[in-house]
C-alpha cells in the first residue's frame, strides 16, 4: 500500500486519494484563438515519462484538497508533494 | 416551525433489530454503540486568516475554530477541521432558528455556512475494543501516540468515508458519517464487532 | 499398519488423541501433530500422485516448501483445497483428501502417462495441443481434470473472515532464534513491535534442534524469551501468521489462521484474519529451505529432506522410517542423521559427495553414534516404487560431467537428503531487493534493499546459531534506533561452536547414463520438471530463467519452487556454461504461500460487500412491495405493483396516473450541491454551457456540463437562490464526480475565485409531486406561498412551509406534466411523504418508481445521461444547441469546433417507433440500413431507451443514429439479438405534448 503525503493531512493510505493526471497543464486563456492542433495538444497530449512525473492528486476521503505530487513512474515512489499555488520544496522527501 | 415536527433519523430501522452480538447477554460487550441522529451540523467555509470570519464564529460558538489540520475544538459545540478552509460545526441538539442566526452572523464576511443537519449522524463508540473495531476498517494509526483527545480525522472506514472525533479521555470515539452511509457502517460494525462483542443502544 | 510414533519426546500431547480421515481411512494422531506428522506416524508413505506422470509421491518436507502432500481439508462448504499437510495442524475429526490422483493415490488411472515419459517432456503440452487450435478446448478439459488441484466448495463459505490494519515501528517476520533476538532487542527500547510466525508456536529451528543458548537448553531460553515478549505491552505476538506479501512503503500483508487448527471456528471467532501491517522498519528472519538432491527417482516415497526428518523426530516424535541412508553435500544434515539414530532409527550410512567429507564436529558426532560415513560417494538412484527399498551408491571423483557405475546398493526405507540450504529471500525480493550469489555457501542471499527492511539469520545466509542471535539482536536495535528510540549496548550470546567443512554444490547427481537418458531426476516435484527437461529447454534455445520456467513449468506449482528452483538454476547454469549468479532467480511475487479467498475478501461480502444507500422513504417503498433497482450504490423503487400486477401493468397504471391525475416519486438520490461565495456566477458560467448570469434570482434552469473534449458529462436542474448562491442537482450516479470536477477547476485552475461548494445530497430528500392535480395536493396539505402560475411559474423556486415543514419548493418537471419537487430535510422526509400520500388519496395518488420515471421522460424525449449518452455524445448530437451560449467561454466549448465534432455523419439523438406498432425492441439493439448486406453488416446506430407507452398506445424508442437529425421520416432496421428484424420509423424524440404546454399550466 502506497502512503501518500497530503500537504495538509500528512501520510495517508493511497485508498484515500484519487489520481488526476499530469500536473501543470494550464488551460489556454483564449481557446477560441487556438488552432485545432494547438487545442488538441492541450486536450490530449501528455508526457508519460519513465521516471519522475509531476501529477495532481486529490485527498478524496480526507480534506478534499487537490495537490501536486512528484512520483517516480518506475518505482511508484512519491518523492515530494506540495500545495497548489506553492513551489515544490527544493529537497525531496525520498530519493527517487 | 418547532422541533415538535416528526423526525426520523436514518438508523431507526437498524435499531429496531439490533441487539448485543458476540458476547453473552449478561456480560458488558467490549464495544458499545449509540446512535445520535438529531444533532445539528453546519458546514462552514472561510479563510482562517480573515479575522472578521474567525471573530464572528468565535462570538457565536464561544470557541475558536481549529486551524491545525485534523484537530477539533469543543465546548458548547464541536468544530472539526475538515480542510484548510472548511469545518464541520456540530451542536449536540436541535435548536430552532440557531442556524439562521449563525448564518446572519457571517453575512458581513466572505465566509459561508450550509445547514447539513439532516445529512449526518453520529455513532458513538465506547469500550475496550472500540479501537480494535476501528482498526478493522480504517487504515490510520489510531494509537495513543498519534491520535489523542482533540484530534479528528476524515478517513475511510471499511468502504465509506467518515470523520472520527476524539473528544473524551478513555475509549470514547464519535464517528460522524453521512446519512445514507450510516446503515452500511452500522451493519459493518455489527459484523466486524462480533468477534469482540458489540452492543447497540 | 505400523505406528512410527516414539514412546516419548516431542511436543505432541499423547493424552489428547485426535481421530481423522485420510482418503476415507480412519487414522489417529495427537494434539500438536500436523497432518503430515500424523500421516507419517501412521506409516502412510504415498500421499499423492504427481501432476504429469502420476507417480506415487510421499511427504518430502516439514514446512512451506512441501510439494507433494497437498490436501483438501474439511468438508462441505467449509472445505479448503490445496493445503500443505506439513503446515496443517491436526484437529479431531479432520477430513483430509489427497488433491491429486484419481480414483486413489495407490491406483491412478492416469499413471499410464508415466509409460510415455519421453513423450511428455518439457513443452509437450504447448507442442502437442496447440494445433489444431480449435481442438484445444477438448484437450484442455481432459488435462485439467486429470491434473486435479482440489475442488472449490459449491456453496458459500460458512466461516467469518476479518481484516485488520496495524501499525508498528518494527515488524519482525519469523520467530526463530534471529527473529526472537531482534524482537526482544527492539522491544526493550520501547518500540512498538509486531512479531509474526507461521507456526503454531514461536521457536523456529529451535523446536527441532537439540542445542544450548547461554549454557542452558535452547528450549529454556525460548520459553523465557517468549514470556518476555508476550508480557511486553508494546509487542504484538502473532503465531500461525504468515507474512505473505511485501508491498510498497513497508506495507506487509499477513494472514493469521485463527481457527483453521480447530476445524470449526467456535462462536464468533473468525477463521482467518488478514493483517495489513504498516511498519516503519521490517526485520526479515524467515530462515532457509533445505535443498533436495537431483538423483534418479529422487521423488520416490521415503525420500525426504534431512531436516524434515529431524523435525519429525524431535518435534513430533515420529520416526519416518526404520532404516535410513543420508545423502548430503554439507555438514548440517549429519545432525539430522544423529537425531534419527538417537531416536531409535537405524542409520545405514552417511553418503557424502565431498571427497574430504564433513568437519570435525559433524564427523565426531556421527562416529560417536556408530554411523558409517562414505565420503566421495553419491546416491545415484533408488529402488522401490511406492516406497524406497534400496539406495544405489557409487564412488565418485567429483567430476559432474562423468557417468558413473553403481558400486553398492544399501537397503533402506528412508532416504534423507540434503543439498545445502537456500535462504528464504521471498519477502526481501518482493520488497524490490536484489539477491547476490554467495560464493562460499553457494546460495542467493539478500543484497541491496529498496525499502526499510533488513534480513537476518539463515534467511540472510547466517548459518551458525551464534550469528543468528547476534545479528538478530543487532537488527532489532538498529531498526528501533532508526525509529527514534534510544538503544542500549548489544547483548552477547553464547552457543556451541561447530567446526564445519564447506558445502560443495551438487545441482544434479551423475548417473550411470547421461542426464538426458537416465531415469528421471526431479527438480520440481509438484510439476514433474526434471533435469532432462531443463536441458531440453536449453537445446531448444531458451536462455533466460524466466523463459525456461514457463517452458518447463519449473517453480510454477503452489509451492512456487521453494524446493526445486535452485537446483533448476544450477542445472541451467551448467547447460548454458555460465556461472549460476548470471542465471539469476525468477521473480518473487506475493503470495509467499497460498492465501484463501476468504481472507482476501474479509468482511466485504454479502450485505456489506459495498455500501447500500437508501433514501429516507425506503422502508415505506419496501412495505408497498416495490422491487428495488440498483442505481450505483443506491436502491431505488423500480415500480409499485398492485394486486399481482406485472411490471408492464404497473408501469402503465403509474404512467397514466401521472398524466391524468396525481403521482408521487422519491427523487432523493439526485446529487445536490450548494454553491456560495462571491464568485459563484463566474465559476458556474465556466462550467455550464448556458448563460448562468442571466438567470434571475428564484429561477431554475436545465443545465449541462461538458468535458473539455466537448462531450456531455452530466446534466441537471440548477436554481439561483441568491445573487451569488445556487443549488445544483446532478444525476444520481454523477454526484460525487461532479463535485470533484468543480472542486478541481476551482482549486487548481481558478483559485482566485471565491466559491464554496458543499454536498447536500444527504441533507435534502426530494419528493416529486407530478400530475394535473399536484397543485391541488400541495394546497390541500397547506402551503404558505401561492402555487398559482402567476406567482409560481414553471422553472422557479421558493422557500416555503408545507404542511408545517420547512421546504424548498421547485416548480420543475421531468415528465412534462404540471409538477413540483419538494426538498425537505431528510429527517422530516418520511413524515412529509406520509402526509402527501394521505392527503392524495382523494386524487388516487399513485407512487411510481424508476421505470415509470424513464417512460415519462422518454415520452418527452428527455435524455438520461449514461443511458442515452455514453461519453461519446456532444450536445449538438443531442440537438441541445439552444443551451450553448455564444456569449462566453465554457469548458468544452472549443472542442465543439473540432473536425470530429462537426461531422454531419455523427450518431445523433432521435426517436423511433416500430412500424408494426407493437414490438418493444431491446435497449442496446443495433440499427442497420440494410440487413441484407453481407456480414459483417455495417451498423448505423443503436437503441438507447425503449418502452411501451401506455398514453401513446404504442412502443417508443430513443437512440443514436448516424446523421439521424436529417433522417426524420425515414426507416431503419433494428437487428434483434434473436436474428429477427424490426422496421423502425425515425421520428422526433419528443413523442408527447411537443409544444410543452402541459407543464406550464
Ligand atoms: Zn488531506
Amino acid at each position: 500500500m502506497l502512503l501518500i503525503k497530503c500537504p495538509w493531512c500528512g501520510n495517508r493510505a493511497e485508498s484515500e486519494f484519487n489520481y488526476g493526471g499530469e500536473a501543470g497543464i494550464a488551460r489556454p486563456a483564449n481557446p477560441d484563438t487556438l488552432t485545432d492542433a494547438e487545442w488538441a495538444d492541450y486536450l490530449f497530449m501528455r508526457k508519460n515519462p519513465k521516471g519522475l512525473h509531476q501529477e495532481q492528486w486529490n485527498h478524496a476521503q480526507g480534506c478534499r484538497r487537490w495537490f501536486n505530487a512528484e512520483r517516480d513512474t518506475v518505482t511508484y515512489r512519491f518523492t515530494r508533494t506540495w500545495r497548489i499555488g506553492e513551489a515544490p520544496s527544493s529537497t525531496r522527501d525520498v530519493d527517487s | 416551525m418547532s422541533d415538535s415536527l416528526k423526525r426520523h433519523h436514518c438508523l431507526e430501522p437498524f435499531s429496531e433489530d439490533s441487539a448485543t452480538i458476540g458476547s453473552s447477554a449478561s456480560a458488558e460487550p467490549a464495544i458499545r454503540v449509540t446512535f445520535d441522529g438529531h444533532r445539528e451540523f453546519y458546514n462552514l467555509r472561510g479563510d482562517p486568516a480573515d479575522a472578521a470570519f474567525t471573530d464572528a464564529v468565535k462570538s457565536f460558538t464561544g470557541q475558536s475554530i481549529p486551524d491545525k489540520a485534523n484537530t477539533l475544538s469543543y465546548r458548547e459545540c464541536t468544530t472539526c477541521w475538515l480542510g484548510p478552509d472548511e469545518w464541520l460545526v456540530v451542536y449536540p441538539s436541535f435548536e430552532a432558528g440557531r442556524f439562521e442566526k449563525f448564518s446572519t452572523e457571517l453575512d458581513s464576511t466572505d465566509a459561508t455556512a450550509v445547514d447539513v443537519s439532516h445529512g449526518y449522524i453520529v455513532l458513538c463508540l465506547s469500550g475496550d475494543s472500540a479501537l480494535d473495531l476501528l482498526a478493522k476498517g480504517c487504515t490510520l494509526d489510531l494509537h495513543l501516540s498519534s491520535f489523542n483527545v482533540g484530534d479528528c480525522v476524515q478517513t475511510g472506514i471499511a468502504r465509506t468515508a467518515a470523520i472520527i472525533a476524539n473528544i473524551a479521555e478513555g475509549d470514547h470515539y464519535e464517528v460522524i458519517v453521512r446519512r445514507t452511509f450510516a446503515e452500511y457502517l452500522a451493519i459493518w460494525m455489527r459484523h466486524a464487532g462480533a468477534e469482540f462483542g458489540i452492543g447497540f443502544d | 499398519m505400523t505406528s512410527r510414533r516414539l514412546e516419548s519426546g516431542g511436543f505432541v500431547d499423547r493424552g489428547k488423541v485426535f481421530e481423522f480421515k485420510f482418503d476415507g481411512r480412519t487414522l489417529k494422531g495427537f494434539a500438536g501433530d500436523t497432518l503430515a506428522s500424523a500421516l507419517l506416524a501412521n506409516d502412510v508413505a504415498v500421499v499423492s500422485r504427481s501432476f504429469k506422470y502420476h507417480r506415487p509421491r510421499g511427504i518430502v518436507s516439514a514446512g512451506a516448501d512441501e510439494p507433494n502432500a497437498i490436501m483438501q481439508i474439511g468438508k462441505d462448504d467449509a472445505t479448503l483445497p490445496n493445503l500443505r499437510a506439513t503446515q496443517t495442524e491436526l484437529y479431531n475429526n479432520m477430513v483430509a483428501r489427497s488433491t491429486k490422483g484419481w480414483p486413489s493415490v495407490n491406483f491412478d488411472v492416469s499413471a499410464i502417462n508415466a509409460l510415455f515419459g519421453r513423450v511428455f517432456s518439457a513443452g509437450f503440452y504447448y507442442k502437442t495441443f496447440m494445433r489444431p487450435k480449435r481442438l484445444w478446448r477438448c484437450y484442455e478439459r481432459f488435462i485439467r481434470s486429470s491434473a486435479g488441484w482440489g475442488s472449490a466448495p459449491a456453496g458459500n463459505d460458512p466461516d467469518e473472515y476479518a481484516h485488520r490494519n496495524a501499525h508498528c515501528d518494527v515488524l519482525v517476520v519469523g520467530a526463530g532464534p534471529s527473529g526472537l533476538a531482534a524482537a526482544v532487542a527492539a522491544s526493550r527500547t520501547g518500540a512498538r513491535v509486531i512479531l509474526v510466525d507461521e507456526q503454531n508456536e514461536f521457536g523456529g529451528s529451535l523446536l527441532s534442534e537439540d542445542t544450548t543458548i547461554d549454557s542452558v537448553p535452547a528450549m529454556q531460553w525460548l520459553e523465557k524469551t517468549v514470556a518476555e515478549l508476550s508480557n511486553c505491552e508494546t509487542v504484538q505476538c502473532l503465531t500461525r501468521t504468515t507474512a505473505f506479501g511485501y508491498y510498497d512503503d513497508n506495507f506487509v500483508a499477513a494472514v493469521e489462521r485463527c481457527a483453521d487448527h480447530l476445524g470449526k471456528p467456535p462462536g464468533q471467532t473468525v477463521r482467518e484474519r488478514l493483517w495489513r501491517i504498516c511498519a516503519r522498519e521490517v526485520v526479515l528472519a524467515q530462515g532457509a529451505f533445505e535443498r533436495p538432491l537431483a538423483f534418479c527417482n529422487n521423488d520416490r516415497p521415503g525420500v525426504m529432506m534431512a531436516s524434515a526428518v529431524q523435525t519429525y523426530v524431535n518435534r513430533y516424535a515420529v520416526l519416518p522410517g526404520e532404516r535410513a541412508v543420508l545423502f548430503t553435500n554439507n555438514d548440517s544434515a549429519y545432525f539430522a542423521a544423529v537425531a534419527f539414530k538417537k531416536a531409535g532409527g537405524l542409520l545405514a550410512a552417511i553418503i557424502d559427495s565431498r571427497q574430504s567429507g564433513a568437519g570435525v564436529t559433524a564427523v565426531t558426532n556421527a562416529v560417536d553414534h556408530g554411523i558409517p560415513i562414505m565420503n566421495g560417494h553419491l546416491v545415484t538412484d533408488v529402488v522401490g516404487k511406492k516406497r524406497v527399498r534400496k539406495a544405489q551408491v557409487a564412488q565418485w571423483s567429483g567430476d559432474t560431467s562423468q557417468t558413473i557405475k553403481n558400486t553398492v546398493s544399501i537397503e533402506c526405507d528412508l532416504l534423507m537428503m540434503s543439498g545445502g540450504w537456500s535462504p528464504a529471500v521471498h519477502l526481501h525480493s518482493q520488497a524490490g531487493g536484489k539477491n547476490i550469489w554467495d560464493e562460499t555457501h553457494h546460495c542467493f542471499v539478500p543484497g541491496e534493499t529498496l525499502q526499510q527492511n533488513r534480513s537476518v539469520g539463515a534467511g540472510a545466509g547466517q548459518w551458525s546459531l551464534m550469528e543468528c542471535l547476534q545479528r538478530g539482536g543487532d537488527a532489532g536495535r538498529t531498526t528501533a534506533e532508526a525509529c527514534g528510540f534510544v538503544v542500549q549496548a548489544g547483548q552477547t550470546y553464547e552457543t556451541p561452536q561447530d567446526q564445519e567443512n564447506p558445502i560443495e554444490p551438487l545441482w544434479r547427481v551423475p548417473a550411470s547414463r547421461s542426464p538426458d537418458r537416465c531415469a528421471k531426476q526431479f527438480l520440481d516435484f509438484q510439476n514433474d520438471t526434471s533435469v532432462a527437461d531443463v536441458r531440453l529447454a536449453v537445446r531448444e534455445g531458451y536462455r533466460s530463467i524466466e523463459h525456461v520456467k514457463r517452458y518447463t513449468a519449473l517453480g510454477f506449482g503452489t509451492d512456487q519452487g521453494k524446493l526445486g528452483n535452485i537446483n533448476g538454476m544450477g542445472v541451467l547454469a551448467e547447460a548454458l556454461e555460465v556461472p549460476i549468479a548470471q542465471v539469476g532467480t525468477t521473480t518473487f511475487r506475493p503470495a509467499y504461500t497460498p492465501v484463501t479467498f476468504g481472507a482476501g475478501a474479509g468482511e466485504d461480502i454479502g450485505e456489506i460487500y459495498d455500501p447500500v444507500r437508501k433514501t429516507a422513504m425506503h422502508e415505506w417503498h419496501e412495505m408497498q412491495g416495490a422491487p428495488m433497482e440498483v442505481v450505483g450504490q443506491w436502491l431505488r423503487p423500480w415500480y409499485f405493483p398492485q394486486y399481482g400486477e406485472d411490471i408492464h401493468a404497473a408501469v402503465a397504471r403509474e404512467c397514466m396516473a401521472a398524466r391524468n391525475s396525481l403521482a408521487i416519486m422519491d427523487a432523493s438520490t439526485l446529487g445536490k450541491i450548494d454553491v456560495q461565495g462571491r464568485d459563484s456566477v463566474a465559476l458556474l458560467e465556466r462550467i455550464y454551457t448556458h448563460d448562468v448570469g442571466r438567470m434571475a434570482v428564484g429561477r431554475c434552469a436545465y443545465g449541462i456540463m461538458l468535458g473539455e473534449d466537448g462531450l456531455l458529462m452530466d446534466d441537471g436542474v440548477m436554481a439561483r437562490l441568491g445573487e451569488q448562491r445556487f443549488y445544483l442537482t446532478t444525476t444520481t450516479g454523477g454526484a460525487a464526480a461532479v463535485l470533484t470536477w468543480l472542486e478541481r477547476w476551482l482549486q487548481t485552475e481558478w483559485p482566485e475565485l471565491d466559491v464554496h461548494l458543499t454536498s447536500t445530497t444527504d441533507h435534502w430528500s426530494t419528493i416529486a409531486v407530478v400530475g394535473p392535480k399536484s397543485r391541488e395536493l400541495l394546497q390541500k396539505v397547506g402551503c404558505n406561498v401561492s402555487l398559482q402560475r402567476e406567482n409560481f411559474p414553471f422553472m422557479t423556486v421558493k422557500d416555503a412551509e408545507l404542511g408545517g415543514f420547512p421546504v424548498q419548493l421547485f416548480r420543475v418537471s421531468f415528465s412534462g406534466e404540471l409538477a413540483f419537487e419538494v426538498n425537505i430535510g431528510s429527517n422530516y422526509a418520511m413524515a412529509m411523504w406520509e402526509l402527501l400520500i394521505d392527503a392524495g388519496q382523494e386524487f388516487q395518488i399513485t407512487p411510481y418508481g424508476t421505470e415509470t420515471l424513464h417512460v415519462l421522460r422518454a415520452e418527452k424525449g428527455f435524455v438520461i445521461v449514461g443511458q442515452d449518452t455514453d461519453g461519446s455524445v456532444s450536445p449538438v448530437d443531442l440537438k441541445m444547441n439552444w443551451l450553448l451560449s455564444k456569449n462566453k467561454d465554457y469548458l468544452g466549448k472549443r472542442s465543439l469546433q473540432r473536425a470530429d465534432l462537426v461531422r454531419t455523419d455523427r450518431k445523433q439523438f432521435v426517436g423511433f417507433v416500430p412500424v408494426d406498432g407493437k414490438t418493444v425492441v431491446a435497449e442496446g439493439t443495433q440499427l442497420v440500413n440494410d440487413p441484407l448486406l453481407p456480414v459483417p453488416t455495417p451498423m448505423c446506430g443503436h437503441i438507447t431507451s425503449s418502452y411501451a407507452s401506455a398514453c401513446l398506445g404504442h412502443p417508443i424508442a430513443l437512440g443514436l443514429l448516424q446523421s439521424g437529425h436529417a433522417r426524420i421520416g425515414e426507416q431503419v432496421v433494428a437487428a434483434q439479438s434473436d436474428g429477427t428484424y424490426v422496421d423502425m420509423q425515425v421520428v422526433s424524440p419528443v413523442f408527447y405534448d411537443p409544444k410543452s404546454e402541459r407543464q406550464n399550466v
